[in-house]
């Protein structure tokens, strides 16, 4: 993987380039940064690839409209993963009609499958992504931008606009859920 | 050091060894959580069970199908037409905006505008959009005066004739009228039914309309000159008629 502060450069520039509307500049950052978004947005939707995609372009049209406004307060990528995550949780709210609080989170503990409930066809990796489903959306986003992303903490808190704090807190509790359910689906290496 | 402090420590351990197992924590706070990390076998239990959770994440995260929807060129081409549009919508706006500018504006005063043509050039429109509704409004006055004209002067071949008692009304008597400016419609409708007159024609280039009288006033006897003479001075008397006069 490229260093992090290159890509921030190269970043920055494409940006600038963008501003001034050119649009080589624009489908670079859409080849660097959709397939990522991509990843991201979908595990949100719970697998919605189609969706994940049409939101992420809406995304990336924001991105060229609003590149001008870009401050180097924040990561270019930071900035991108806050306005894809937006436009996602904006797409969830309206489907669910909820709000992404920890409060809202589903307690499914119950609903979790048992391993024996479970067909034989059913392997480790469907099970995860049942797991992952069954995570609140906050906790959920917490799993992905941690874990797959990659997100510093001071990242996170950024695309999410949460304290440093309660990312660190969200992070604890989203981990906790997900070790209790895995346990209970017999998921290897969990006692 | 405190119990107390201890499990402060353990617990702010445990929020940091996320991110201290994906190695995105700054070289102090690295080294403060292998400290702890060194010194506590929860830890290591739990940071067994992060990087499980990790790889799990990661393994679900990429079976999603995604790489069918990744870069496609459809994807981008279809973005970039939107630019594009978006684009000719905002040249539009620009347009717009740029001929919307205040009239009052110095750049648009007409230059050592004093002489009588700067005057006239004064009253037309400047901007498209002036010009659009301008003409909208000179549209407007043609298609209602047309109403006018329809309403007033109706084909009813029926009810319609001459004093002479013959439908057509050209051999019959015609009048040619000049209504007063500022007549209204409703008022010339009054006038022409209180004497049972029809228009048959105009109005002309000088605002002339024809008049032929309804089958109700012919009672099989034409009028003679005088009489019709005398209807003219009656009908001249009127407060909407400018003038009246025979036309055969």
């Amino acid at each position: 993987m490229k260093d992090k502060s290159i890509a921030q450069v190269e970043d920055v520039v494409c940006l600038k380039a963008i501003s001034q509307g050119n649009e080589s500049a624009f489908e670079a950052l859409y080849k660097r940064y959709q397939p990522r978004l991509l990843k991201f947005s979908a595990g949100l939707l719970n697998g919605d690839i189609s969706q994940a995609a049409d939101i992420v372009d809406d995304a990336l049209f924001d991105i060229w409209n609003k590149a001008s406004s870009y401050s180097e307060k924040a990561k270019v990528s930071t900035w991108i993963f806050t306005i894809t995550r937006y436009k996602t949780i904006d797409y969830l709210r309206k489907q669910k009609n909820v709000t992404l609080t920890d409060e809202v989170e589903s307690l499914l503990d119950d609903d979790v499958a048992a391993p024996d409930a479970l067909s034989s066809h059913q392997n480790e990796q469907e099970r995860i992504k049942q797991c992952l489903e069954k995570l609140s959306d906050s906790h959920r986003e917490m799993i992905l931008l941690m874990y797959y992303q990659g997100l510093t903490i001071k990242e996170i808190a950024e695309v999410t606009e949460t304290p440093m704090n309660t990312v660190k807190t969200r992070m604890f509790h989203a981990r906790d859920k997900m070790n209790s359910m895995l346990v209970r689906m017999g998921i290897e290496g969990y006692p | 050091m405190s119990k107390n402090e201890q499990q402060t420590d353990f617990q702010k351990a445990l929020e940091l060894l996320p991110w201290y197992a994906k190695n995105e924590l700054s070289g102090e706070d690295f080294s403060w959580v292998e400290g702890q990390l060194d010194s506590s076998l929860e830890l290591q239990e739990e940071l067994a069970l992060i990087n499980k959770q990790i790889g799990l994440t990661e393994q679900y995260v990429e079976s999603l199908d995604t790489e069918s929807f990744e870069n496609q060129a459809s994807r981008i081409n279809a973005l970039k037409n939107r630019i594009k549009i978006q684009n000719n919508i905002q040249d539009i706006k620009n347009i717009e905006q740029e001929k919307f500018k205040p009239v009052n504006s110095t750049e648009n005063q007409p230059k050592g505008g004093n002489s009588m043509w700067d005057k006239i050039l004064s009253f037309l429109p400047r901007t498209q959009k002036q010009w659009q509704i301008a003409s909208a409004v000179a549209l407007s006055v043609m298609v209602i005066q047309g109403v006018i004209i329809a309403q007033l002067s109706k084909p009813n071949e029926v009810e319609y004739t001459t004093l002479s008692g013959v439908n057509t009304p050209m051999t019959g008597i015609v009048l040619l009228a000049n209504f007063k400016s500022g007549t209204s419609l409703a008022q010339m409708e009054l006038f022409l039914n209180k004497n049972n007159l029809k228009v048959i024609g105009g109005p002309d280039l000088e605002r002339q309309y024809r008049l032929g009288f309804k089958r109700s006033v012919v009672k099989g006897k034409p009028l003679n000159d005088e009489e019709v003479s005398n209807l003219i001075f009656d009908l001249l008397d009127s407060k909407v008629v400018d003038f009246i006069l025979r036309e055969n």
